[in-house]
C-alpha cells in the first residue's frame, strides 16, 4: 500500500531531479556559451584572468573555455607575436587574413611607409628553420612580376616574419580598400576568366623561371586575385627552389633513398592534390637551378602545376582525388592520368583546343609537358585571342580561328562572297532560263509542227472515214433497197400464194363440183380433199415462213437503223445487214423453192385431176359405152354424177345431174358433195382401178410442173419430185374443170 | 589593466597560464596539423601517412610490447615504407627501388611522427563518435550539432574544401567554417583533457 504512495513522490523526485539537472546543464551551457561570446571579444592575453573572475570556483572549465578560445581563436601565441609586431614600432596588426599549419597571415599597417601590407608570421614551435624562411624570402624578391605577390621585408629574429604586398584594390566611388582572395575561395565567373588567370599566373612562374626561382607549389590557394580588376598573382613561395644551398639545407627533412651502391637524397613537398607525378615519387634534394638538366625538372613540376590549376578552376576538382583507400601523394606517385576534362561547374563546355592545352601541362611524362611556363601562357593567350594555338594546324582551323577574331572583316568577307555568289547563280539562272527558254520554244515548234501534222493526217482519215461512211451508206441504201426488193417479192410470194389458195379453192370447189357430180369420184374427192387439207396445211406453213420472213425483215429493218445511228458501227452494221440480207435471200430462196414445190404439188394436184377427170371420162366413156341408147342420146349431155350401178334396180332412172346451188353464177361454186349412192357398190363397182386405188394416199409420180409464168424454174426439181407430196396447194391456178363436167 | 608584475600571486598566475598556453598551443598545433590535410604537404606528411598506415598495420601496438631496447622502431618503419613503396611502384612508372634502403629521420623525429600519427587515428576515432552524436562527457563546452560538426569534420578530413562542403551539405559556406572552428576546438580540448593539462 505505501509502494506507490512512497514509490511515486520518489519517480516524482527523480523526474524533477532530472528536468532540474537538464535545467542546470541547459543553464549552464547558456552561461557558458554567453561567457565565450564575451569574453572572445576581449584580447587574447585578458583571457585566462577574465575566465578566472567569471568561474572563480571552476578552474577546470575556465582551462576548458581558454583552451576552446585558443583553438578558436587560431594561434595561442598569437598576441605575442602581435605584441613584438607592435613593440617593433613599424607594423600595425590588424586583422587575421589566413591561418596555416605553421603561419598566420595578417593584414598590417607599416607606419613608415604608410601603406597596407600582409605580414606572414611563422608560429615559433611549427615554423620552417630561419635560412628557409630567408630562402623564401629571398625567393620572391628575385622576382620582379606584376603577377607574383612581392616580397617587401623579412625578420629574421623571433617572431620571424615576411612583409608581403598586400593583394588589395580601392573601390573607386568610395576609395575603401578591398582586400584579395585565393582562387580557391574566389573561384572563377566563368570559363574564360579561369584561363585569364592561369595565363597570368603562367606569366608570373615564367618570370620567376628567368630568375632561376622554381616555385614547386603551385595551387589555387596560393593564386591571389585582385578584388575589382580581377588579376591574378603567385603567392606561397615556401618550397621555392632558388638555389643549390636552399635545396641542401632542407635536407634534414628529406626522405633519402639508397638505390643499389650509389646514395639518392629525395625530398617529397607540394601539396598532394596538386603534385606532379615525379614530384609525389620525390625530387633529388641537389636540384641546381642552374643545372639545365635540373631546370628541365623543376619547370616541369611548375607546369604541371599550372595545369593543375587550370583543371581545378575548369572543373572544380584538383587533378588527383583520394580512391581506393590510397593517400593523394600516392595516388599522384602512381602516374595515371588525371580525368578528363569536359565541361565547367557551370555546365560549360570546355572548348577542344583548351582541353589539349591543360592535358599537354598535365602530361605525366616531363618531356611531353610544354618546354616553358612563357609558351604555356602564350597558347592560353592565343585561346583567349582566338588566335591559332600549336593544336590548330589545319587551314580551315586557322580561318575560322580569324573569322573569331575579325567577326567584321568575317561578315564583310562572307557578305561579300555571297553577294558575289548571288551575281554568278543569278546570272548563271539568266543564262538557263535563256537556253530553257530557247529550248522550249524549238520544243514548242516542233510541237507545233507535229500537231499540224497529226492534223493533216486526221484530217485525211476523217476525210476516208466519211467517204468509207458515204460508201457505207449507199451500201446500206442498196441493202435496204434490196431488203424493199426482197419485201415485195415477199409481197408478191404471199399474194402468189393467196391465188394460188384461192385458185386451188376454185378448182378444188370445181373439182368437188365435179366429184359431187359423180360418185365414182367420191375417193378422188376425198383424196381431193385430203390433198386440199394438205395444201392448206402447207399454206399455213407458208404463212408461217412468211411471218418469220417479215420478223426477220424487221430484224433487218432494227440492224439498219443501229448502222444509221452509230457511224462507228457501220462496218459492223454493214456486215450484220449483209448477213441479215444473205439470210434474207436465202429465206427468198427457200421461199421460192416452196413456192416452186406448190406450183409442183399444184401441178401434180392438176395432173392428178386431170387424170382423174381423164379416168372419169373413160369411166364415162365406158359408161356411155354400155349404156342403152336411150341413154345414149344423153351423151351430149353434160358430165353427169356417176351412175348408180344397174344393179341397183333404179338403172332406168337417168343419171340425174349433180344438184346446183341456185345462186351459183359465174363464180365457181363450193363443190357440193356427191350424193351417196344408197347401197354401197361393190368393189367392181369402184369406177377407179385397183392400182389407183391402192395408191390412195401416195399418189403416182406426177410429170415435172412447167415453171410458173414470170419465175424461175426452181433449181431443185428433181428434189421435189422426190420429195412428199407437197402441203400447200398450187400457186398458180388450178385448171378449169372441164366444160363437160362443169356442165 | 592591471599589472601582474605589482602582485605576486597574479605573477604565479601568468606563470602557470603562460605554461599552459604553451601547451595548449602545442596541443592546437599538432590538431590543426594533423587535420590541416590539403596545406603543403613535405616529406615529413608523407612519411606522416606511410606512418599512420604502419600504425593501422598492426605493428605499433606490438612493438609497444617489446621493452624499448628490443622495439627497433625505425628499422619496422623502414621495412614497411620499403614495401609500401614497392606497392607504389607497381601502380605506375617509378624508378626502381629494387634492394633500396630507406634511411629514416632519427628516432625522436620518428617518434614524433609517429606520435602525429596516432593523434590522426585519435582524430578520426573522435570524430567519428560525433558523426553519430556522442560528444564525451567530459567536454563541458556545449557542441550545438555534433553530428553535423563529426560530418563536416569528416569530410575535411578527407580532402573537402570548404566549398565542397557546403555543396555537399548544402549549407552555407559561413556554418561550415564555423563547425570546423567549433569541432576543432572540440578536439583539441578533449585532447588536453586526455593529455592531463585541462
Amino acid at each position: 500500500m505505501t509502494e506507490p504512495a512512497t514509490g511515486a513522490p520518489g519517480a516524482e523526485a527523480g523526474a524533477e531531479a532530472a528536468v532540474e539537472a537538464g535545467a542546470e546543464a541547459g543553464a549552464e551551457a547558456g552561461t557558458i556559451e554567453a561567457a565565450l561570446d564575451e569574453i572572445g571579444r576581449q584580447p587574447a592575453g585578458a583571457w585566462p584572468a577574465a575566465l578566472r573572475a567569471r568561474f572563480p570556483d571552476d578552474p577546470a572549465l575556465a582551462r576548458q573555455l581558454l583552451a576552446w578560445l585558443h583553438a578558436q581563436r587560431g594561434a595561442a601565441a598569437a598576441p605575442d607575436r602581435g605584441a613584438a609586431l607592435d613593440a617593433s614600432t613599424r607594423y600595425e596588426l590588424g586583422v587575421e587574413l589566413d591561418a596555416g599549419a605553421t603561419a598566420t597571415v595578417w593584414r598590417a599597417y607599416d607606419r613608415k611607409l604608410r601603406r597596407d601590407v600582409a605580414i606572414k608570421v611563422f608560429d615559433p614551435g611549427s615554423s620552417p628553420a630561419l635560412d628557409a624562411i630567408l630562402g623564401e624570402a629571398r625567393a620572391a624578391c628575385e622576382v620582379i612580376s606584376e603577377h607574383v605577390v612581392r616580397v617587401l621585408d623579412v625578420h629574421d629574429a623571433e617572431p620571424p616574419y615576411l612583409v608581403m604586398e598586400l593583394v588589395g584594390e580601392h573601390e573607386l566611388r568610395t576609395g575603401a580598400l578591398q582586400i584579395g582572395a585565393s582562387a580557391a575561395t574566389c573561384r572563377p565567373r566563368d570559363l574564360w576568366e579561369a584561363v585569364r588567370w592561369v595565363r597570368d599566373v603562367a606569366r608570373g612562374v615564367h618570370d620567376a623561371h628567368l630568375r632561376n626561382v622554381f616555385h614547386r607549389d603551385l595551387k589555387p590557394h596560393n593564386m591571389l586575385i585582385t578584388p575589382i580588376s580581377r588579376r591574378a598573382k603567385i603567392a606561397d613561395f615556401g618550397l621555392a627552389v632558388s638555389n643549390a644551398g636552399q635545396a641542401a639545407a632542407n635536407t634534414r627533412s628529406g626522405m633519402v633513398v639508397e638505390v643499389g651502391t650509389g646514395r639518392i637524397a629525395t625530398r617529397i613537398a607540394g601539396t598532394p592534390a596538386y603534385m606532379a607525378p615525379e614530384q609525389a615519387r620525390g625530387l633529388s634534394i641537389t636540384l641546381d637551378p642552374r643545372d639545365p638538366a635540373d631546370r628541365a625538372t623543376l619547370a616541369g613540376v611548375d607546369i604541371w602545376g599550372l595545369g593543375a590549376i587550370a583543371h581545378d578552376l575548369l572543373s572544380g576538382r584538383p587533378p588527383w582525388r583520394a580512391e581506393g583507400g590510397l593517400e593523394l601523394w600516392e595516388v599522384a606517385a602512381a602516374g595515371a592520368p588525371p580525368p578528363a576534362l569536359d565541361r565547367t561547374p557551370h555546365g560549360e563546355r570546355i572548348p577542344l583546343r583548351l582541353r589539349k592545352i591543360v592535358d599537354r601541362a598535365l602530361a605525366i611524362a616531363p618531356a611531353d609537358r610544354y618546354a616553358s611556363a612563357g609558351e604555356l601562357a602564350d597558347e592560353l593567350q592565343a585561346v583567349l585571342a582566338w588566335r591559332p594555338t600549336s593544336f590548330d594546324r589545319t587551314p580551315a582551323r586557322r580561318a575560322a580561328l580569324w573569322a573569331k577574331r575579325n567577326p567584321q572583316l568575317s561578315v564583310t568577307a562572307v557578305v561579300a562572297v555571297v553577294l558575289a555568289a548571288m551575281s554568278l547563280a543569278a546570272y548563271a539562272t539568266l543564262l538557263h532560263l535563256s537556253d530553257q527558254r530557247a529550248a522550249l520554244a524549238a520544243e514548242m515548234q516542233a510541237d507545233k509542227d507535229r500537231f499540224a501534222e497529226r492534223t493533216r493526217a486526221a484530217q485525211h482519215e476523217l476525210a476516208t472515214t466519211e467517204a468509207n461512211l458515204h460508201t457505207q451508206t449507199d451500201s446500206l441504201r442498196a441493202l435496204q433497197h434490196e431488203l424493199a426488193e426482197a419485201e415485195d417479192d415477199y409481197h408478191a410470194i404471199v399474194q402468189a400464194k393467196e391465188q394460188a389458195l384461192r385458185n386451188a379453192n376454185v378448182a378444188t370447189r370445181a373439182l368437188a363440183t365435179v366429184r359431187g357430180d359423180l360418185d365414182i369420184a367420191e375417193k378422188a374427192r376425198d383424196l381431193y380433199e385430203s390433198f386440199w387439207t394438205r395444201a392448206r396445211k402447207e399454206a399455213e406453213d407458208a404463212e408461217r415462213d412468211r411471218d418469220a420472213a417479215r420478223a426477220e425483215r424487221d430484224a433487218a429493218r432494227t440492224a439498219s437503223d443501229a448502222a444509221r445511228t452509230t457511224s462507228e458501227q457501220a462496218i459492223k452494221d454493214r456486215d450484220a445487214a449483209r448477213s441479215a440480207s444473205a439470210r434474207a435471200e436465202h429465206e427468198r430462196d427457200d421461199a421460192r423453192v416452196e413456192r416452186d414445190r406448190d406450183a409442183a404439188a399444184r401441178r401434180q394436184a392438176e395432173a392428178e385431176v386431170a387424170r382423174l377427170l381423164g379416168e372419169l371420162s373413160a369411166a364415162l366413156g365406158a359408161r356411155s359405152a354400155a349404156t342403152p341408147p336411150a341413154a345414149q342420146g344423153s351423151a351430149s349431155a353434160p358430165v353427169a354424177p356417176p351412175a348408180k350401178p344397174a344393179a341397183q334396180g333404179s338403172a332406168s332412172a337417168p343419171v340425174a345431174p349433180p344438184a346446183r346451188p341456185a345462186a351459183q353464177g359465174s363464180a365457181p361454186a363450193p363443190v357440193a358433195p356427191p350424193a351417196r349412192p344408197a347401197t354401197p357398190p361393190a368393189a367392181a363397182a369402184s369406177p377407179i382401178p385397183p392400182a389407183a386405188t391402192g395408191s390412195t394416199p401416195g399418189l403416182p409420180a406426177r410429170p415435172p410442173a412447167p415453171p410458173a409464168p414470170g419465175k424461175p424454174a426452181p433449181a431443185t426439181g428433181a428434189a421435189a419430185a422426190a420429195s412428199p407430196p407437197p402441203a400447200t396447194p398450187p400457186a398458180s391456178p388450178a385448171p378449169a374443170p372441164p366444160k363437160d363436167a362443169a356442165h | 589593466m592591471t599589472d601582474s608584475r605589482s602582485h605576486p600571486g597574479r605573477a604565479g598566475d601568468v606563470a602557470v597560464d603562460d605554461a599552459i598556453a604553451h601547451q595548449l598551443e602545442r596541443i592546437i598545433r599538432r590538431v590543426k596539423q594533423s587535420m590541416n590535410y590539403r596545406g603543403s604537404y613535405s616529406t615529413r606528411d608523407i612519411l606522416g601517412s606511410l606512418v599512420a598506415r604502419w600504425i593501422q598495420s598492426g605493428e605499433w601496438d606490438r612493438l609497444k610490447q617489446l621493452p624499448d631496447d628490443q622495439r627497433h622502431l625505425g628499422e619496422s618503419v623502414r621495412r614497411f615504407i620499403l614495401d609500401r613503396l614497392d606497392q607504389l611502384r607497381r601502380r605506375g612508372r617509378r624508378e626502381d627501388f629494387a634492394d633500396a634502403i630507406v634511411t629514416l629521420p632519427d628516432d625522436h623525429a620518428l617518434a614524433e611522427i609517429v606520435e602525429l600519427a596516432e593523434l590522426r587515428g585519435w582524430i578520426a576515432h573522435r570524430v567519428g563518435e560525433l558523426c553519430n552524436g556522442v560528444v564525451d562527457a567530459r567536454v563541458r563546452v556545449p557542441v550545438a550539432q555534433p553530428a553535423e560538426t563529426g560530418a563536416i569534420l569528416q569530410l575535411h578530413l578527407a580532402g573537402k574544401t570548404q566549398r565542397e562542403i557546403a555543396s555537399a551539405r548544402k549549407i552555407s559556406l559561413g556554418l561550415v567554417n564555423k563547425r570546423l572552428a567549433e569541432g576543432t576546438s572540440y578536439l583539441a580540448v578533449l585532447q588536453g583533457i586526455e593529455r592531463g593539462l585541462l
